[in-house]
Parts: structure tokens; sequence; C-alpha cells
């Protein structure tokens, strides 16, 4: 097995930031995945409907990696592993937690020596298992936060006053613009689809968001995106 | 020409002492004697503090002579009058009637509330445009931000009065809409109530989820900024927003915040709240 932990799905910046956590991770496309045949870790990032990240966690089952980390803060871990069959072993994580660079990261996981395995593989991080629900910890806190923050611009503001104001009225280290941008608009909308999915409409992203990732965004049934 | 500051309680006095620390005077009002003087002994130890540190030029005696203490607010030669007076909007309407009939329509009126609106207050005014909000974030002198809400009818005038204010003040001022809890008490709501519910759903101890926003960068996790502010405080903040939203789910407080206040664990100050500080 490799040692390299391949990286496949997510967005530019998730990736980078799992390379800023130390880890020699490698980046992959769908259509060279047969590369990754057997590797020992592989991180599954799918930003979108759960519908791609269905098909994708199923092109994956087959490859018998010996772990999937897998984005956990849209569809909780139990329903991927329904996705994927209880063969392939699956932690979940938080890809905002990790773009933010957070000192402590979550995970789910039903095996205790999961937590030793990525405190191996990210030095430097600490890691602590939450429950499996949408949002894990970290996406439930920071999106309803910037969806707030957009209601305020879509009223006039900007995003510098805004920021600016969160920053200095309640030394938050990042305005919620700044936030997203780490993430990424598409990161913040589809976070916050899955969590009004599963919490109700107090998670429906504000028109405004919708407006930052194309504002005729339509989902189509087989689950890809159109912009 | 002097402030006038209404209410001498933790908003008030820090009001009035950024004011007389950057060259500034001001008349800090209450009709309680006892708060007079703690608020007094309060600004002298800060000015006191800051001196000694380095953090003011000026020696906390020269500051303090421009600081006046008063039962009843005067009216000649004011710019400006900021209520910081309890939280309880009867209260502040009632005194906006009295200051909008005693001040001179010049004389600018700012309410420091942090999450009643400032429409309910100039409705009680016939000179709604000079009134607006100027909210102050606690420790007044630490805290860089200044809100201002422009309530329906606050004029042009009164914004471009209140920013040469904050920036005489040594303060970032941003201009924000009268909406409940306006910009930064609005934004930051969820960070209180869906840590809240999380832990209630069992997602982690509070604990965790203290550790995972400060791992972050937060400088404090939901449950320590509860604890810090005031478990009441924050409640009443949150109450005030989601009654003012017509009942908006988003806003709406959880019951254990309301457990924790009628125990009476209210946070630091009164050694437990969501931790215990004893």
């Amino acid at each position: 097995m490799s040692s390299r932990v391949w990286y496949i799905g997510g967005t530019d910046q998730e990736y980078r930031a799992w390379v800023d956590m130390g880890a020699p991770v490698a980046r992959l496309s769908d259509d060279a995945l047969d590369e990754t045949r057997g590797a020992a870790w592989v991180i599954e990032g799918t930003v979108g409907p759960l519908a791609s990240k269905r098909r994708r966690l199923q092109r994956l089952s087959g490859l018998g990696y010996a772990h999937i980390l897998t984005a956990a803060n849209t569809a909780t871990l139990a329903a991927q592993t329904r996705w994927m069959g209880s063969t392939v072993r699956l932690i979940g994580y938080d890809p905002l937690l990790v773009m933010a660079q957070g000192s402590v990261q979550t995970l789910v996981s039903s095996r205790p020596d999961d937590t030793e395995g990525l405190q191996g593989l990210f030095p430097g991080r600490r890691w602590h298992e939450v429950a499996d629900q949408v949002g894990l910890v970290f996406s439930r806190e920071i999106l309803p936060i910037i969806n707030e923050a957009a209601a305020f611009a879509a009223q006039g503001l900007t995003s510098a006053e805004i920021d600016q104001a969160m920053r200095l009225g309640l030394n938050y280290p990042r305005g919620p613009f700044a936030w997203a941008e780490v993430f990424g608009w598409d990161s913040v909308y589809w976070g916050l689809r899955a969590m009004e999915d599963m919490y109700g409409p107090r998670f429906r992203p504000h028109p405004w968001i919708r407006h930052q990732i194309g504002s005729s965004l339509i989902e189509r049934e087989d689950g890809a995106c159109e912009k | 020409m002097p402030t006038v500051i209404i209410g001498s309680g933790t908003m008030g006095s820090g009001i009035a002492e950024v004011i007389v620390a950057r060259g500034g005077s001001a008349v800090l009002v209450d009709p309680d004697a006892s708060a007079r003087e703690r608020a007094q002994v309060r600004i002298a130890k800060n000015l006191s503090r800051s001196f000694e540190k380095g953090r003011l030029a000026e020696r906390a005696e020269d500051c303090l002579a421009r600081l006046e203490m008063s039962g009843t607010a005067p009216v000649d030669g004011v710019e400006w009058v900021i209520e910081a007076v309890p939280e309880n909007v009867q209260l502040k309407q009632r005194l906006f009637g009295e200051l909008d009939a005693q001040y001179p329509e010049t004389v600018w009126l700012a309410s420091n509330t942090s999450s009643i609106a400032i429409g309910r207050l100039q409705s009680r005014t016939r000179h709604p445009e000079r009134v607006g909000g100027l909210h102050f974030f606690n420790p007044v002198p630490r805290m860089q931000l200044v809100e201002i809400i422009r309530g329906l009818e606050t004029s042009e005038d009164y914004l471009a009065a209140a920013r040469t204010l904050t920036e005489r003040l040594g303060k970032t001022s941003v201009v924000v809409p009268d909406r409940p809890g306006f910009l930064v008490n609005r934004v930051a709501r969820s960070y209180y109530l869906e840590a809240l519910r999380m832990v209630d759903e069992g997602e982690a101890p509070m604990a965790v989820v203290d550790e995972i926003m400060e791992g972050a960068g937060f400088p404090m996790g939901p449950f320590r900024v509860m604890d810090l502010v005031g478990v009441d405080v924050n409640l009443s903040v949150t109450q005030s927003v989601y009654e003012q939203t017509y009942y908006d789910e988003r806003y709406r407080p959880h019951p254990w915040q309301e457990d924790l206040v009628e125990r009476g664990y209210w946070g630091r100050k009164s050694g437990r709240g969501f931790y215990r500080y004893e």
C-alpha cells in the first residue's frame, strides 16, 4: 500500500488545506481512480448535491481502500455507509473545519483506533469524535453566521463593513465573508442546504448566497448541478 | 461641549470613561447617588490602570476633572445625549419623550440599546430625525466597534455627526439598519443557539464545542462567551430578537438558557453558568 493520501472530488481550497495540514496528500481526478486501488487512505470531499456524492462513493467502493475519510457535514456517515456497503471503512470529517485549519478536528467513526490513525497522519491536530449528525459542530456554527451576514449584504452593507463589524464587535478571527472565501461559496451553499434538509428552514440559504453561486442554479434529477 | 450620558451602569460609565480619556468632557447622569459613586470609583480605577500601563498619556486625575457626575441632565451647551439605561422598552421610550421635550432640536439623541428598535424610540419624539443608535460594545474602552443605527427617520446629518463623534473617541463605526439585534448581535445569535441545540441533541459535550471553535480561532467558544457576557443578558437579547422578528424560529431561545437564568446561574458574575467558577 502507498503511504500517499489521495484527495478526490472536493475543492481547490480544501485540497490546499489538507496539504497545509502536513500529510502527503495528492489530488486525483475521477478519470484516474484506478491509480488509487488499494490505497491506505483516500479523502473524499465532494461538494454538491448528495446524488453526486453517492455516485462517487459507489465508484470508490470496489477499489479496496483501507480507509475512506469522507466529508460528513452534508450527509451522515450512516447514510454514506448504506450507499457504499459495510465492507468499506468510512470515517467522517468536517471539510469546513479542515479549511479553517482548526487545531481540533472532528471525526465520526465507529472504531476507536481511527482517532489514533488520523493523529498519526496529521500531526499537530487533535481529533475529537462527535455524533453522526449533519453539520457536525463547526459547519453548524459557522454557516448560519454567514447566512445571516448575507441578509445584511442584500440590504446594501458591504462585505468589508460586515466583516469588520464582526471582528471588532466580537473579536471573531475572520468576518463571515472572509470565512466564506476560505470555504468557497459552493461549500457554503451546499452545507446550508444539507442542514436545511435535516433541521428545517432556519438553515435555508439566503437568496444572496444563491446568487453568489449562480442565480439560475438548478439541481437536475441526476444530481448534477447546472449554473 | 460636554456629552451627556444617561445611566451609570457598565455601558454608561464605559462610554464616559472613553470620552474623558480621549480629551472630551462628559456628564454622567444617574438619579441613584450610590450608583454614581460606584461608577466614579470604577472609572477612576480604570483610568489609573490605563495610565500606569502606558495606554493613557494623561493622568487619571486630569481626565477625571472633565467628568461631572450628576443626578439630573444639564441642558445648556450640550451637543450629544447618549442613553444607556437598562434594556426596557417602556423605560427608554419614556426617557426619549422627555429628552426630546427637554433638549433643543439641534441636540443629537442616541440610544446605546443593544436590541430595541430605534424606530420605537423615535415614535415617542417630535424630532425623530435627530434620534439614532450608538451601540457601543462591552467593555467599551477595549472594544473598537460602534454600530451607528439608522432608524426609519434618522437624518443623514445625524449619521455624519455620529461618525465624527465615534472618530473622536478613537472608535470604528459602521452604519447599520434598524433590524432586530442590529448587525453584530443578529449575526451572532446562531453562534449561541446552535451550540445549545447541538449539545442538547448530543452532538458533542459543551466543552468540546468550545474547544473546536477556539481551535478554529474564535477567542472563546459559545458557552464561555455566554458565561462571560451573562447567560441572562444573552437570553434577554435573544428573546428581544425573537419577539421583534415575530417569532422567527432561527432566534428561538433555548429552554436550557431559561433554566439557568431561573436558577441564578448567570455566568461568571454569579460564580456559575454553563461552567462553575467557584
